[in-house]
């Protein structure tokens, strides 16, 4: 029997999502038969979920890719033989040093690396070497086209961190918006699932505005099925309502904590003191305009026109009042198809659970009591116009006081007063949140970036406030002279990403990989885009891997009280066959580039080494020994690599007060009035138009508003109702669909492999569940499936789960299984949200029976 | 992957599920033990002929090796005999034993021509045991509450009443086999009582179900509606039961037809005999677990 | 002596098959065979629809319709806690307990047969040693760690926290407090078997 504490357990962190679980794995006689959660670990307190108790049949997939191999078919597409042959080491890295030496002389830029290994060692070194390659360019996966760009930089500008979650232990009312917190999806699964099923049980109200209500939605109190693409309307109608009908929001907060008090003049910006520039506010005691943070100020006045320069010079947050009310619940109702009652009802109930006014004491400091709030993620905002998604989402939350405070809307870590590191938000010269130190290693967007003629070919330099510009670079290869970039891409390298199967249609996919000369697959699964490499490279399994802090504080570390930790990820077995970890094999590249040394000076800074553990740049360390300097000069010499190993995770104190709700501890503001947007917008009509340029910069605007998405406004008979993608628990990205206990449960999980459609509206088209149906869009893109007939859908959404279909013959369990919903998608500049980057993931299509 | 290992395993959806544990083997041990015992009585006490008795164990000793063929491993065969406190199968098991023990004891006995007593000795006692044989495949479905269509007295009963029908049947074919067509009139005649008996208790059992909870009205509608209305309506009602009632009225009443109906009619009762257990066994639902 | 069961919370479980995954890997169990499956059920119209998860496992009823079924007496329950067990070394693989279970708990392991298809992964060669093909096995509440003192891989693994397990006769045990102050239903009351697992609707 597989008795618990039996032979040997070892400590790592799960990668089967992104999730950073800690994890405890068992070994008997060098075989792994058993992966349990670390009990201790705040992380996840003792718990995984399926796929991380699965995660070690990957690692012994017999499919799995276990020695280098090269292309010799030069013909590359789907259901194409690349014709294999099995190489060397040695060969590979001839081959890959050769080609990067080359590269690196003539353009470096042309080097191009698709990875979404992006936290702990792997992560943090790989982005290094990139650098002292001299390459800013980074393709992506899916998680770079549906996931946070309407996320991250709006929890960017409002908390001052990468990411941010609902404060549910304090919580009494939460919306969810396009997303499954508490349901085994999305962030900090572990943690949120017992949070919520805890809250839930103590009282709290879940309310959950989701096209699908298979999972999150058959939890809710209520849940409110909404036409794809339009949770902003419902959200602005909801602040019109709060704002203007019922008049409940936090006035005190909105005040001192945004630049709704500040002045704005007619063409839409700051009304600036003409000496300093600083953007002005109303000090209604005085009766004049005064600077935002003139100590002299007495009450600013959030609401109201005043008299200056002989006009009357509204606050932006008047603007603000003003501009919602053209989301009337009425008119919403026929955008969202939730009845305006229910907006009005729904407004009401998230207004008064707000309790706004009232306090509560925790460790001994009086804080505002918000347990009220709205979160969201890729279901609202993988759409054109998401940004403002985003941002009238969460606005909800800022009007009603709920940032940072208890029961609101909590950022991951804006703030750290604890060793090793120490970050905290600091203003900007306009008075406005900027995220410092740690919670600035990825792209804020404010300041926004300077805009300028692409040199990324993610277009990046067009794009100031998105988080990364995939999309982007995906036009840009399939239409470079489009965007006047000087140079093309020579030599893609790709690990733990798959953009053939998780973007667009694959053959659009396709059409661009293939554009690129030279692929390198770094992987453990032979998907998709690895069928498409000239060299594939066995890469370590997760449970093979040595990751440094697997986890990261500004992501992966509960917001709200708690407690700072961090987490090692070390080889339970080693790796099968010939494989590496990718990153390792990086750097041995970088010791026959030259560039070791200057990868291990960015890494100094990047990480603030401390002597005597700093990297120096003549030596040449071994992994283990990067990883643990790095751990000592974080945690003292006593905390190395060895003590991780042995403990997994190193809790270095509990959350302070002002770390875990840190909004009344700062200063900087959340512009609620997004007057930054504008001159954004100006930079990049100014260099697109003098490029010769189309680019659409209708949403750098400075108040939100819900616009349609492509599919709302087109709509061609026959093609009727709208597809969606949907999650399920148990998957995660395109590497899990073929994981043997997982493709287990789809096969029997009635909704996995299925076409969901609305039982009424199927009846109508003379469907019953188990035909076999098609869905067709209007370019012609088309995927076939089984219909199942449920309650649980919107009646003009049919619902296609995960990322299946698959297309590689090595996924042997799950090829050709369900349904890949990416084909249906198309890839054009059109579909694109200007401002976050993010793809448009509902298409219309039309169902027939076959 | 193989096929599922049990019923609730193919999928997870919340709904009658049909138990597919016990097929068409399992319908081949009831139905084969059922002729074999109800001809052995047969063929003892109403028209003893040489080698009747013999013929009658055949099928019996195929149902052992359809119930071999059937477990997961034959070689612990003897292991079921264990539970005789609580199993039915054990003691059906038993009584199968003890069955073709004294059967083919009383036959060796009469081969060897021993004192009359001690034949009929052990026929009665082999009679005893083959009629508790009979008895034994509906008292292990009505034994399991699990399966609302099986958890009722009226199974057993039929089943009972199949394995007299259906040894009648093969007790035809024999005496047509062994040149006793004489005997055919009162032994068709027999069939005349329990066609109708048998017919009764079957619409009897039919209508508790139509009329009971979900579970039992789902089976009823596989029979009578359903996958399995062909072989239960057509097969085991039509053709083991209806049309071989006509056929051997219309015999008696034309002599002439006396050989051919038996013949016709007892091929139709045989596999009837097995399509109503066989039925019945494929008709098993469980509810909903909720 | 203690009467071991389980409490399973229906609000809180949100169908994330943790359990599932984690009682096949704890146990080894053959391809195709999951002792602790999640079914699902939709309930009421749109909108005011949702899906039910319903965790399942064995009830080690204390009344079992398996070890009266069992002719080889392969099934006991244990005097101590009331596990209930299936000895494979007696099973002659009849499958009457898989018929006689109401609950689907009882899987028939047929032949061994690799996850991937191909061939057979080291993990899976270590765990079907301890599984006889032809025979009968189930979910044993993880007996081998209640020994030790531990509860069983699903209830550790359940990241709502919505499986309980404890000693029903212990007034003081959460799962006896659990009974006491909340509704409870059992799975298919009608068939008797008085499991040891009950539902919190």
């Amino acid at each position: 029997m597989n008795a618990a504490q039996e032979n040997e357990w070892v400590k790592s962190t799960c990668y089967m999502c992104w999730n950073t679980c800690g994890i405890k794995v068992n070994k008997a006689d060098g075989v792994i038969v058993k992966i349990e959660g670390d009990p201790d670990c705040p992380q996840n307190w003792g718990k995984t979920c399926a796929k991380g108790n699965a995660g070690y049949m990957s690692l012994y997939d017999p499919n799995r890719v276990l020695f280098p191999m090269r292309r010799t078919n030069p013909v590359k597409g789907f259901d194409v033989d690349p014709k294999w042959e099995r190489i060397s080491w040695e060969e590979a890295l001839e081959i890959l040093t050769a080609r990067l030496k080359k590269i690196r002389a003539e353009d470096p830029r042309k080097l191009v690396i698709s990875s979404f290994d992006t936290r702990g060692q792997s992560g943090v070194f790989w982005m290094a070497w990139a650098a002292a390659f001299g390459t800013p360019n980074q393709w992506g996966g899916g998680a770079n086209y549906f996931c946070g760009n309407g996320f991250h930089p709006v929890t960017y500008l409002t908390h001052g961190t990468w990411f941010g979650e609902p404060d549910i232990r304090h919580c009494r009312y939460l919306m969810l918006f396009g997303t499954q917190n508490g349901s085994v999806s999305n962030h900090l699964p572990m943690d949120l699932a017992a949070k919520m099923a805890d809250a839930r049980m103590d009282g709290m109200k879940l309310i959950v505005v989701d096209p699908v209500g298979i999972n999150a939605g058959s939890k809710a109190h209520e849940w409110v099925p909404i036409r794809p693409g339009t949770d902003a309307a419902l959200a602005l109608a909801m602040i019109n309502v709060l704002l203007n009908e019922e008049r409940l929001y936090d006035k005190e907060f909105l005040a001192k904590f945004t630049n709704g008090p500040y002045l704005i003049q007619e063409d839409g910006r700051y009304l600036r003191d003409r000496e300093t520039g600083k953007p002005l506010m109303w000090d209604l005691a005085a009766g004049r305009a005064r600077a935002f943070d003139d100590p002299a100020i007495g009450a600013a006045a959030l609401e109201g026109r005043f008299p200056l320069d002989g006009k009357q010079i509204p606050t932006a947050f008047t603007l603000f009042k003003e501009h919602v009310r053209r989301h009337t619940p009425e008119s919403v109702s026929s955008i969202t198809t939730v009845p305006a009652d229910t907006i009005r009802r729904l407004a009401r109930e998230f207004g008064m659970a707000a309790q706004i006014g009232s306090t509560i004491v925790i460790d001994g400091k009086e804080l505002p009591l918000r347990p009220a709030a709205a979160s969201w993620y890729r279901g609202a905002i993988a759409h054109k116009h998401g940004m403002l998604t985003g941002l009238a989402i969460q606005f909800l939350n800022v009007i009603a006081g709920a940032i940072d405070v208890p029961g609101g809307h909590l950022g991951n870590n804006p703030v750290s007063r604890t060793a090793p590191l120490h970050w905290s938000p600091v203003p900007s010269a306009d008075g406005l949140i900027i995220p410092q130190g740690y919670a600035r290693r990825r792209k804020p967007p404010y300041p926004a970036t300077k805009v300028k003629p692409p040199e990324r070919f993610d277009l990046l330099d067009l794009c100031p406030v998105a988080p990364y510009g995939t999309t982007f670079f995906t036009e840009a290869l399939l239409d470079p002279k489009r965007f006047r970039l000087s140079y093309f891409p020579e030599m893609l390298m790709v690990c733990r990403s798959n953009p053939l199967m998780t973007c667009a249609n694959p053959d659009v996919m396709a059409e661009a990989l293939k554009k690129i000369p030279f692929v390198v697959a770094f992987t453990c699964e032979m998907n998709e885009t690895a069928e498409f490499a000239d060299i594939v490279l066995p890469d370590a399994h997760y449970l093979e891997r040595l990751d440094a802090i697997s986890n990261e504080p500004t992501e992966f570390v509960g917001a709200g009280e708690g407690h700072w930790y961090w987490m090692v990820r070390q080889p339970v077995v080693p790796p099968r066959g010939e494989a590496r970890g990718w990153v390792e094999v990086l750097y041995d590249l970088a010791d026959r580039l030259g560039i070791r040394g200057d990868a291990y000076a960015l890494l100094n800074a990047t990480l603030d080494l401390k002597e005597p553990f700093a990297y120096k740049p003549t030596e040449k360390y071994s992994w283990e020994e990067l990883a643990n300097r790095w751990m000592k000069s974080w945690f003292g010499p006593e905390k190395g690599l060895d003590w991780f190993k042995k403990n997994g995770f190193f809790i270095t104190g509990k959350k302070k007060v002002e770390e875990a709700y840190p909004r009344v501890f700062l200063a900087p503001r959340i512009p609620l009035y997004v007057e930054y947007f504008l001159d954004a917008g100006a930079e990049i009509r100014k260099v697109t138009e003098g490029l010769g340029i189309r680019w659409d910069t209708d949403d750098y605007q400075a108040l939100v508003d819900w616009k349609p998405c492509p599919a709302y406004e087109y709509s061609v008979a026959g093609y009727d109702l709208f597809v969606v993608n949907f999650k399920l628990p148990f998957h995660s990205l395109s590497y899990t669909s073929h994981n043997a206990l997982l493709a287990e449960l789809s096969e029997k999980n009635p909704y996995a492999y299925s076409v969901l459609l609305n039982a009424q509206t199927a009846h109508k088209k003379g469907i019953c569940s188990g035909d076999r149906i098609r869905l067709e869009t209007e370019e012609g893109y088309a995927v076939e499936g089984q219909a199942l007939l449920t309650e649980c859908i919107h009646p003009e959404v049919v619902g296609t789960a995960g990322c299946f279909g698959r297309k590689s013959k090595s996924l042997a369990l799950s090829y050709g299984k369900g349904v890949h919903f990416n084909t249906l998608l198309p890839h054009s500049i059109e579909r694109i949200d200007a401002l976050s980057a993010a793809l448009d993931s509902c298409v219309r299509v039309k169902v027939t029976k076959l | 992957m193989s096929r599922p290992a049990n019923v609730f395993s193919e999928n997870y959806s919340i709904d009658f599920k049909l138990q597919q544990v016990w097929s068409i083997p399992h319908a081949l041990e009831f139905f084969l033990l059922g002729v074999g015992a109800g001809q052995y009585i047969l063929s003892t006490w109403f028209w003893p002929l040489p080698w009747a008795q013999l013929i009658s164990l055949l099928p019996v000793l195929g149902a052992g090796l359809s119930l071999l063929a059937d477990l997961g491993r034959p070689e612990r065969l003897w292991r079921a005999l264990a539970n005789l406190r609580q199993s039915w199968i054990s003691r059906g098991a038993l009584s199968v034993f003890f069955f073709l023990a004294f059967a083919f004891l009383a036959l060796f006995s009469r081969w060897t021509s021993s004192p009359s007593q001690l034949p009929l000795a052990l026929e009665s006692a082999a009679t005893l045991f083959a009629l508790i044989a009979m008895l034994y495949p509906g008292l292990v479905l009505s034994s399991y509450a699990s399966i609302p269509s099986w958890n009722s007295p009226m199974v057993p009963l039929l089943f009972f009443l199949s394995s007299w029908i259906t040894g009648l049947a093969a007790e035809w074919l024999v005496l047509l086999a062994l040149g006793a067509a004489r005997e055919l009139a009162p032994a068709m005649a027999l069939g005349l009582v329990l066609f109708p008996i048998t017919l009764l208790c079957l619409l009897i059992h039919l209508s508790s179900m139509a009329r009971g909870g979900a579970a039992l009205r789902e089976g009823y509608r596989l029979l009578v509606r359903g996958l399995l209305s062909g072989w239960f309506v057509g097969g085991a009602v039509g053709m083991g039961l209806l049309l071989p009632l006509v056929l051997v009225a219309v015999a008696l009443i034309n002599p002439e037809w006396l050989e051919f109906s038996a013949l016709l009619s007892s091929l139709f009762v045989l596999a009837g005999g097995f399509l109503l257990r066989y039925s019945i066994l494929k008709a098993g639902v469980y509810p909903p677990l909720f | 002596m203690a009467r071991l069961g389980m409490v399973i919370d229906l609000a809180r479980c949100v169908g994330c098959d943790a359990c599932t995954i984690a009682c096949q890997t704890e146990n080894g169990t053959p391809t195709g065979i999951q002792y602790a499956p999640v079914f699902r059920k939709e309930v009421g119209k749109f909108p005011q629809a949702k899906v039910l998860f319903l965790p399942t496992l064995c009830m080690h009823c204390d009344d079992p319709p398996c070890m009266k079924a069992c002719p080889t007496g392969a099934i006991s329950k244990r005097e101590k806690d009331g596990i209930v067990l299936v000895d494979q070394d007696k099973c002659c693989g009849s499958k009457a307990c898989i018929a006689a279970c109401p609950y689907g708990a009882l899987h028939f392991y047929e032949e061994q047969s690799a996850m991937y298809g191909k061939e057979m992964t080291a993990p899976e060669e270590r765990a079907l040693k301890k599984f006889t093909a032809g025979t009968a096995q189930k979910c044993t509440f993880c007996a081998h760690r209640v020994d030790q003192g531990l509860a069983p891989a699903c209830v550790i693994t359940c990241p709502t926290n919505c499986r309980i397990f404890g000693d029903l006769d212990d007034p003081r045990s959460e799962v006896s407090r659990l009974l006491r102050e909340r509704n409870s239903v059992a799975l298919r009351p009608d068939a008797g078997t008085e499991p040891s697992v009950r539902y919190l609707p």
